[in-house]
């Protein structure tokens, strides 16, 4: 970088050259604002993984409790329910009213969702949600209802609360984070543009929008200029003074998230490129650079809180599904890309150490009407369920089921706030305090308290600080301790799956040998008692082992004479 | 208070500057020199001349003509020619473009672009994109609203927003809401929801979803021609047509009576005359005429319009004051004309407003206040520096050796240029609250800074010399339209700085250009010096370096991205 002037230039504004960390600690606890965040900013992050052009969310996430009405709204796009491509049945631990399945290509969601890593929200929307693309994104994306207008985004009110100084800033308010500078833009938007999400009132938005930072970096090393340092009192200085920031917000970040993505270095884990089946568009799969990304600067030590990743192509009102085939095409794909590139994230994060502290939600402008038109598409609808993925996502389904039978205009009806998720998130996620919760997102009154952050839907795990994850997992994945045991001419197995599938469950002495098959057969899921007969078998300690798709487990059994 | 009443001067440097950028694509230096002395009214009327009609486009590597109608020839094809006809069609435009010259007609068809903007990769037809911008020059100092009926009926827009997938028993609503909510009448504030039939609506106050629904019933039942060979009378081009018995009966035509919402006064439109399900062409076509009517006799049709002028020539921010003192006098004006547009561009663009001169500040408020697209930095730059570039009838196979990697740093700078993200279009042109600084991000800045390096590189990627494209800075600065004398390094730095920039710099600034950048230090002696050992030498390394350096700086400043 042939350029230092942004940092001369805050030298002459500000006595301390605080970018290069040379300030003390002592003097970061008497400011208040400093020493909030030491004490609160618990690091985590958040992605926000945006559908653009209004997800079609019942051909995602099909209610399989209501299938006849479901298949009568939408005849020529309905995901079947037999066959090898039906839908994939999601948790049948739940109630019959509430049984989901998803869309066949979504094997990665359902493995994630059994490893308790998903949580699904029915029937978000706002109230008096409209059709319109552009005002259903700004609202979702400025954070208010349907009357309002905002010229900031929730994510940028956030950030400017926590890192207020951002971009630059003077010496009594600066963007640190414990006892390191904060050097990381507190947004990135993976792209090139800058959405509403991160801005914040009348300012420079709080983010950095970044395809490659090494492209990115070699750009800026080819641009050399001098830093304005007095802009006219005008509509023309602003705009200047706009521009002057992002070339110098630029520079310095662009420098650092190189330094970032280097230290990163590649991933062990393989992400998808394609979508398998031949199908007429969108075969490339775009989000899997994206998130490769996001992990390699997580895994690099960036400190960014927020990542902003777009997927395109939801738009589907025409030819959202092969006319031969509605498991096929457009929507399919993009199902599939979102499964996939999520799974491949996930296993990234875990391999890399970071997945503690990264979750993921979906968003879209509106979802698609349950009914569908006659150009194997769909049109503009309401309500769409929304997803969160992450170790700490409070896994299950929310909201409870659409139902199909009270429709609004052919559309789902509003069911959750999207604010009822999104308070939880950044209180009970991001760490954010209840007021400054209703600051974000511009609570006012008591009335609308109550109604948003009040009446949150408990989309985080609150033991994310200390406890574990496993509980969901052993609901619907369990291989108990056999009756009798030790065993003597006869045991029993009991375990649980919540898969129908190919179930094995073999033998093996200690040397690691198999010594008997106890089932190799297709079970139906649910709870299963397998009677063993073990005469005829030396005493000692045996392993029996349980596979079932990709749950194994093994527990000890001892036989005696 | 702003105003629209006239600017009661004549024009210096600056505002003939700032006239003839927020105008056209951009001016040079003899063209501000040229309109500096005149009046507003005076300027404006050398825009607003009528302009021939470009030459369609012409097949790269025959030259022959791919569009001629009256021969027959109705769709350009490259029968067996390796050319790629919708990327050949598009540095056709490019080229309209750059030599568009003091005229406002084709920075109005770019307007019409970004408000009817259509996906290449939707309609993958670039017949339908040709006609569709020959209608735009047809009407772009004319009648808006004709236009908007003839986009319901035009190839490329059929093709776009699924229309001719909208049938009468399966409505196909994607171009009815879009006609409403981007094209015409636009989104009010939103309202509370009403009951109609037993079924909610979320309305606007401009209009309901209802009148989506009604909308699009009107609009059931159109068809694309892919021969191209239905012309419409009133402007010769090419439309699309109505599913038609050889009867004229329309086959797939919504027959029924469409009620509109109290936005629109209840209005109800139908057809006359009605057997076995069907009515004649000519009763569907007027209830779409008549729809268009409805839309466009709405007072907030006509601000719609008006905003989205007034943000394309004079500023983005639209305030109370500015709604009241320019935008409803304004939409009276479009109004009073029957949505002709050349009235209220005239009134607008020799506005004491668009001047700054309603107030007693003159210089806080408009100029140099609009962040260039891509299109107006790119073009600007060719058409200032008056660099060769092909002609797009004579010199067709030279268009995209020229215009492809231009075409390819523009993408990278946010403008994709018929591929926009999403069907609004450019998001700088509509996207609240900060539009045209969707332009600028950390990326994009960065890649309008280097496209200096694109022109001057003399040679292209493959290392052979740029026949187009390039510029030659001591051919430049050697042409006295363009530098008073090349010898003296601050009259140098002051005749650019003075044409490129829309705004008078600082003085800290000017020393940068002149003492960092030209003179690296050396004194104006030292230049003078170095400008007659090229000249007596014939050797220009040395003085060419630093110009290049010193053109590369003003390019790749935050003030050359205003205009």
């Amino acid at each position: 970088m042939k350029r230092r002037n942004f940092l001369k230039r805050l030298s002459q504004a500000s006595a301390t050259p605080f970018f290069l960390g040379g300030m003390p600690v002592s003097l970061l606890a008497n400011n208040h604002q400093l020493a909030r965040m030491i004490n609160e900013n618990n690091g985590n992050v958040l992605v926000v993984l945006q559908m653009h052009g209004g997800n079609d969310g019942l051909n995602m996430v099909i209610p399989v409790s209501q299938y006849s009405n479901y298949y009568n709204l939408r005849p020529n796009i309905a995901i079947p329910e037999s066959g090898n491509r039906k839908y994939i049945e999601l948790d049948n631990t739940l109630p019959d009213e509430d049984k989901v399945g998803v869309h066949p290509d979504m094997l990665g969601v359902k493995d994630l969702y059994d490893r308790g890593r998903v949580g699904i929200v029915h029937g978000v929307s706002y109230e008096n949600a409209n059709g319109s693309h552009f005002r259903g994104r700004d609202v979702f994306f400025m954070g208010g209802g349907y009357e309002d207008t905002y010229r900031s985004g929730w994510m940028g009110r956030f950030l400017d609360k926590e890192y207020p100084a951002y971009p630059d800033g003077d010496a009594s308010n600066l963007p640190y984070d414990g006892q390191n500078a904060m050097k990381d833009p507190p947004g990135l938007e993976i792209g090139r543009g800058v959405s509403l999400i991160f801005r914040r009132d009348d300012s420079f938005p709080m983010s950095l929008s970044v395809d490659s930072p090494v492209a990115f970096h070699d750009l800026l090393e080819s641009i050399d200029q001098q830093s304005i340092t007095s802009f006219p009192d005008s509509n023309y200085g602003e705009e200047l003074k706009y521009i002057m920031d992002m070339d110098e917000q630029s520079h310095v970040y662009g420098e650092r998230l190189k330094e970032v993505y280097d230290k990163g270095g590649e991933s062990s884990i393989t992400y998808p490129e394609n979508y398998p089946y031949a199908t007429s568009q969108a075969l490339t799969n775009p989000l899997s650079g994206q998130f490769q990304l996001i992990a390699r600067l997580l895994r690099g030590g960036i400190q960014t809180r927020f990542f902003l990743v777009r997927i395109g192509g939801f738009d589907t009102h025409a030819n959202q599904v092969e006319s031969y085939d509605p498991t096929f095409g457009h929507h399919a794909a993009l199902m599939y890309h979102i499964s996939s590139a999520v799974q491949a994230f996930q296993a990234d994060l875990r391999a890399s150490g970071t997945e503690d502290k990264v979750m993921t939600i979906t968003m879209s402008e509106f979802g698609r009407r349950a009914v569908s038109n006659g150009s194997y598409g769909t049109d503009h609808g309401d309500a769409w369920p929304l997803m969160a993925f992450g170790k700490w996502v409070n896994p299950g389904v929310f909201g409870g089921t659409p139902d199909l039978s009270n429709l609004k205009s052919g559309n789902l009806r509003m069911q959750v706030d999207y604010r009822q998720v999104l308070t939880s998130v950044m209180q009970n996620w991001m760490g954010s305090p209840y007021d400054e919760v209703a600051d974000v997102f511009k609570l006012d009154t008591d009335e609308k308290k109550a109604a948003f952050l009040d009446n949150q839907i408990p989309i985080v795990n609150s033991n994310f600080v200390t406890g574990t994850s496993d509980e969901f997992f052993n609901d619907r994945f369990r291989l108990n301790n056999c009756f009798p045991n030790p065993a003597k001419d006869e045991t029993v197995i009991n375990f649980y799956i919540n898969n129908s599938g190919q179930v094995k469950l073999r033998l093996f002495n200690v040397e690691g040998k198999e010594v008997k098959v106890m089932v190799d057969s297709y079970l139906q899921f649910g709870e299963h008692d397998i009677k063993v007969n073990v005469r005829g078998l030396a005493p000692g300690m045996y392993i029996y082992k349980l596979e079932a798709g990709k749950f194994t487990a093994s527990r000890k059994m001892n036989i005696v004479s | 208070m702003a105003s629209l009443l006239p600017f009661n001067g004549t024009l210096d440097k600056r505002l003939a500057g700032h006239l003839l950028r927020r105008a056209t694509f951009g001016p040079g230096k003899k063209d501000i020199d040229q309109f500096t002395g005149l009046t507003p009214a005076q300027a404006v009327a050398q825009l607003l001349q009528e302009q021939e009609l470009p030459t369609p486009p012409v097949n790269p590597l025959s030259g022959e003509p791919l569009i001629n109608p009256e021969e027959g020839i109705y769709k350009m094809t490259s029968d067996g020619d390796a050319v790629d006809i919708e990327s050949n069609f598009i540095y056709w435009w490019m080229a309209q473009m750059n030599n568009s010259g003091n005229n406002i007609t084709e920075k109005m068809v770019y307007f019409l672009h970004t408000h009817f903007t259509t996906i290449k990769s939707r309609i993958e037809e670039p017949t339908a994109l040709y006609y569709q911008i020959a209608l735009f020059r047809h009407y772009a100092l004319g009648d808006f609203k004709t236009l908007c009926l003839k986009m319901c009926k035009d190839n490329a827009m059929l093709r776009h927003l699924d229309g001719i997938q909208n049938v009468k028993d399966n409505p196909q609503e994607n171009f009815g809401r879009e006609l409403l909510e981007l094209y015409s009448i636009g989104k009010g504030n939103q309202i509370d929801s009403e009951e109609v039939d037993g079924e909610s609506y979320a309305n606007y106050t401009t209009y309901t979803e209802q009148d989506v629904k009604a909308a699009t019933k009107v609009l059931s039942g159109w068809d694309e021609d892919t021969t191209f060979e239905t012309i419409d009378p009133d402007t010769g081009l090419s439309t699309g047509k109505m599913k038609a018995s050889a009867q004229l009966m329309t086959t797939q035509h919504d027959v029924s009576t469409k009620t509109f919402s109290s936005a629109f006064q209840n209005r109800q439109i139908g057809p006359t005359l009605v057997e076995n399900n069907s009515t004649t062409v000519e009763d569907a076509e007027a209830e779409l005429a008549e729809m268009i009517d409805m839309i466009f006799e709405q007072e907030a049709t006509a601000k719609y319009i008006c905003r989205k002028l007034y943000r394309f020539f004079v500023y983005y921010e639209i305030t109370d004051e500015i709604e009241q003192d320019i935008i409803t006098p304004l939409a009276q004006t479009l109004i009073a004309n029957d949505y002709v547009l050349k009235p209220v561009l005239e009134e607008l663009l020799t506005s004491s407003h668009f001047y700054d001169s309603d107030d007693n500040e003159t210089n806080n408020n408009i100029v140099g206040a609009i962040i260039k697209s891509p299109i107006e930095l790119v073009t600007g730059i060719s058409k200032f520096f008056n660099m060769a570039m092909p002609d797009p009838e004579t010199e067709a196979a030279d268009l995209e050796a020229t215009y492809a990697p231009i075409y390819e740093e523009m993408i990278y700078q946010g403008l994709e240029l018929y591929e926009p993200f999403e069907v609004a279009g450019y998001s700088a042109y509509h996207q609240a609250p900060v539009y045209n600084r969707n332009w600028i991000s950390a990326n994009y800045l960065a890649y309008r800074y280097v496209f200096s390096e694109y022109i001057l590189a003399k040679e292209n990627e493959d290392g052979e010399s740029k026949t187009f494209g390039w510029l030659d800075v001591i051919e430049f600065v050697e042409n006295n339209q363009n530098v008073t004398n090349p010898a003296d390094a601050e009259q140098l730095v002051t005749d650019l700085v003075t044409y490129m920039f829309p705004e008078e710099i600082t003085d800290e600034r000017y020393d940068y250009f002149l003492n960092t950048v030209l003179l690296d230090g050396l004194t104006s002696v030292m230049w003078d010096l170095e400008w007659s050992t090229y000249q007596s030498s014939g050797d220009d390394t040395a003085v060419r370096t630093q110009i290049e350096a010193l053109i590369t700086a003003i390019i790749q400043s935050p003030e050359f991205q205003l205009m």
